[in-house]
């Protein structure tokens, strides 16, 4: 059926139940007390509109269906059509006392509308073919029950007039009707059956839609044998069937729509704990009147018993709060409880917060838990690595907020969702330090990258600088110098000789000025680096002051990684020269397991120490620059071993 | 001496062709780069071609790259590559050729001698500048120089850069004949018996090369 006109149709059933109600409100008023019919007219109103909004969801939905087309029938034979006959009668209008009987008849058919609801709940399927029998069983009831029960004199009893118009003694009634009566009741106890075994095999959302209609269900078994009990005995107890019939299909509705709406384990658990709370309280608030009355008069015994009950009331509530949830939710107390027994761990520094994934798995008992960590525009794992969370059909993410910068993700099944938002909500302190770590170590992260991109930037702009001086100022000087030599030429001897010896002079100077742009260029970045960390490193020992043994230099390395190792050998070697009158400085490098090690040794006086003067400050710099590090052995009269080590793939 | 001048800055080029037409040599052709120099080279057929290292496109060693092209080819054109600074890597494997010459450039402020390194290049031997022979010499750590005495060392320096046995003795100010007897201790330690004086220098020079690799 197409959903518009489902709609329409599940909207018109609603509209005609609305009327009949109506109807049968109008009618009844000025001639029975109007407080029932109004409940009842408001009972079946609810039904049909939780059948609509069932069907307005799921247009093919069995359930939602049942319910509309049971609220219509019980508007319809029940309320209008009792209600019309006991306004006939006064009225004097034809066919009332059978309006009358059809009304008081029709429990028989409302009835069933229950069967089907507790064989066909949740998903409108049997169980199993087997269980097709049982409204088939009650159909041969109610063919029995009918008749036996609306030809039966004894109905008059409950007609206005006294008397039932179609009382009948050709056939045994009674009999016939304690027959129906009977399969009726073994139909509706194998629907009962039907919903308990449904149960048992449930799990995730269709345990939850259960719950919803066993606490409706529970409620309803307690309210209407308490209320027939009382009937006669307590008028007002009439009320209660009418509020607590709308329970039913109210609870039908949220559990099929929106199951997790409410938490159910919590509804059911407060639900019992109110009610053993309120038992325990009136049970103790007679007591002590009684006990109390046998000595005092009526008003102190009554205060006192209001006073022991206002201060037994929260720890007596605690203790049966308590009681029912481990009951009724054992799985939620154990989870929070793992996860408060982590938080304890936390605090006394035991379990580190990086682990509080594994701990939340272990609450939940999901293994493909997973957490993520929003950061700017990316998502990360407990581990600050990047995360990718995918959603899956059976799973959801849900977000937990932490802190102003990091929204925490977790992934976990569908079921779960309550269960999981307790179990973060009592580890919140974990999740809350979880995601500062993960920040913390994305800002590190991104300080590294910047660090690395500000040295990068200097050494390229340091071998720009070099290439300008070579291919500018020098060729410049180179071609100043020719043009000299060509005027000496031309002058072909015709000058003074002084002037020849200021040209010459003058070339002279230009050669020294050369030659210091290229020791200068050579000290930005030598071009040898250009040609390998080898080249440069001999070039450097060929240039140096002291004897300095270049060992093993490796093959290459990317640029950048040789240019680092040049310049912390360079200053390596500078500080040796300068600060610790070193003789000799060996130069050592390895390629250890991805990481190229640079060795600068000398046998100068020692005692080098980073927090004085900016140039061994330098070197740790340029090695954190390339994510390594610097090690500094400078025991005073040891001499000093400088260790870089800088990551290489 | 016919010479081509392939310089990519216009002014050092000017003033590498007048330098070379004021010394009475004809500089048949110039470049600012190596694109059509093989071409012109086929044309004019020079004695000697000089060779700026870095030039368009990318400035690393496109010199080098032409002189190898046409060393190739061309064994007996004479190659003078001019650079700024030492670079040892693009030059290595033909510093040991005949006919092979690299200096700095701003060798040709000493006229005359920068006039006779390019005649002697032009005429199959060689010319290296001191400073890259010392790069060459700093770049090795071990290899069979390690046997020669520093005297033996500045002998062959010497002969590397392309100075005969009476030019070394004379800036070495040694006779003549103890030049030849440390020349012959350096073959001999460096295991070259070749009888070829030629040959035998050349193959000196070859262990610069080796001892570099």
């Amino acid at each position: 059926m197409p959903l518009a006109v489902a709609r329409s149709l599940v909207a018109a059933v609603v509209l005609v139940t609305v009327a009949l109600e109506v109807a049968a409100v109008v009618l009844n008023a000025g001639v029975a007390a109007i407080g029932q019919p109004l409940l009842y007219a408001v009972s079946a109103v609810v039904q049909a509109v939780a059948g609509a909004i069932i069907v307005w969801n799921y247009p093919r939905h069995r359930i939602g269906w049942l319910l509309a087309a049971f609220a219509l029938i019980n508007a319809l034979f029940s309320d209008a059509g009792l209600a019309y006959g006991l306004r006939g009668y006064v009225e004097g209008w034809p066919g009332a006392t059978h309006a009358e009987v059809v009304g008081l008849t029709s429990w028989v058919v409302n009835g069933l509308g229950l069967n089907l609801l507790f064989l066909l709940f949740p998903d409108g399927r049997y169980l199993s073919r087997g269980w097709r029998w049982v409204p088939v069983v009650w159909f041969f009831g109610a063919v029995l029950a009918i008749p036996g029960w609306a030809l039966n004199p004894r109905l008059g009893q409950s007609l206005i007039s006294g008397v039932n118009p179609l009382a009948t003694d050709t056939f045994p009634v009674e009999p016939t009707f304690v027959l129906g009566a009977a399969l009726i009741c073994v139909s509706l106890a194998a629907s009962v059956v039907a919903v308990l075994v449904r149960f048992r095999r449930s799990q995730g959302v269709e345990r939850l839609r259960l719950k919803w209609v066993m606490l409706a269900g529970a409620l309803l078994v307690l309210v209407l044998p308490t209320s027939a009990a009382l009937w006669t005995a307590w008028p007002p107890i009439r009320y209660a069937p009418a509020l607590a019939l709308p329970l039913l299909p109210l609870a039908v509705c949220v559990a099929i729509v929106r199951q997790h709406l409410y938490d159910i384990d919590l509804v059911i658990s407060r639900t019992v704990a109110y009610g053993v709370l309120t038992g325990v309280l009136i049970v103790t608030y007679a007591t002590v009147v009684l006990a109390v009355g046998a000595f005092v008069s009526s008003p102190v015994a009554a205060a006192a018993g209001a006073l022991v009950v206002a201060v037994a009331f929260w720890p007596i509530r605690s203790r049966i709060q308590d009681a029912v949830d481990r009951r009724f939710r054992r799985a939620r107390h154990e989870s929070r409880q793992v996860m408060a027994e982590f938080v304890e761990r936390l605090r006394r520094g035991d379990a580190g917060a990086e682990t509080v994934e594994d701990a939340l798995r272990t609450a939940v008992r999901d293994q493909e838990l997973s957490l993520g960590f929003r950061s700017g525009e990316a998502t990360y794992d407990v581990h600050g690595r990047p995360h990718q969370m995918d959603q899956v059909p059976g799973r959801r993410i849900t977000s937990i907020a932490t802190g102003q910068q990091v929204m925490t993700l977790v992934n976990h099944r569908d079921a779960d969702a309550q269960l999981v938002g307790e179990v973060a909500e009592a580890g919140r302190l974990a999740l809350e330090i979880a995601s500062l770590q993960v920040e913390l170590r994305r800002r590190l992260e991104e300080l590294d990258t910047s660090r690395s991109r500000i040295v990068a930037v200097a050494d390229e702009e340091r071998r720009r600088l070099a290439r300008d001086l070579h291919d500018g100022a020098q060729q410049r000087l180179v071609s100043i110098g020719l043009d000299l030599r060509h005027a000496q030429h031309a002058l072909n001897g015709s000058a003074p000789p002084e002037v020849d010896r200021t040209l010459d002079g003058a070339v002279a100077e230009l050669g020294n000025a050369i030659d210091d742009l290229r020791e200068l260029a050579a000290g930005l970045r030598p071009a040898s680096l250009d040609q390998g960390l080898g080249s440069a490193l001999r070039e450097l020992a060929a240039r140096s002051p002291i004897p300095v043994e270049v060992r093993d230099v490796p093959d290459r390395f990317p640029r950048e990684l040789e240019a680092a190792a040049y310049f912390i050998a360079c200053e390596g070697l500078t500080n040796a020269v300068k600060h610790a009158s070193a003789d000799r400085v060996v130069l050592r490098f390895a390629r250890e397991q991805h990481q190229l090690v640079v060795a600068i040794s000398d046998d100068g006086s020692g005692g080098a120490d980073a927090r004085r003067g900016s140039g061994l400050l330098g070197l740790i710099d340029r090695a954190r620059a390339h994510g390594g590090g610097l090690t500094i052995d400078s025991a005073p009269g040891t001499g000093t071993q400088l260790i870089a080590r800088l990551p290489c793939a | 001496m016919r010479v081509i001048v392939v310089e990519d800055q216009a002014l050092l080029r000017d003033g590498l062709v007048r330098l070379f037409t004021d010394k009475n040599h004809d500089v048949v052709g110039s470049l600012g780069d190596t694109s059509d120099l093989y071409g012109l080279v086929t044309v004019t057929q020079p004695d000697l071609v000089v060779l700026d290292l870095r030039m368009p496109p990318t400035f690393t060693d496109e010199g080098a790259t032409a002189a190898r092209t046409l060393k190739a080819d061309l064994p007996q054109l004479g190659i003078l590559l001019l650079s700024q600074h030492v670079d040892r890597s693009s030059v290595v494997d033909l510093v040991a050729k005949p006919g092979f010459g690299y200096l700095l450039k701003d060798r040709v402020f000493e006229v005359d001698e920068f006039i006779n390194a390019a005649e002697r290049v032009a005429g199959g031997g060689s010319a290296l500048d001191p400073k890259v022979v010392s790069a060459l010499i700093a770049a090795q750590d071990e290899g069979p120089l390690v046997r020669l005495s520093a005297r033996e060392l500045d002998v062959l320096r010497l002969m590397a850069e392309g100075l005969t046995n009476n030019g070394i003795a004379s800036r070495l100010f040694l006779s003549t004949r103890t030049v030849e007897a440390h020349v012959g201790n350096a073959m001999t330690k460096l295991e070259i018996t070749d009888s070829d004086e030629h040959h035998r220098r050349v193959l000196a020079v070859l262990s610069y090369l080796r001892a570099t690799r």
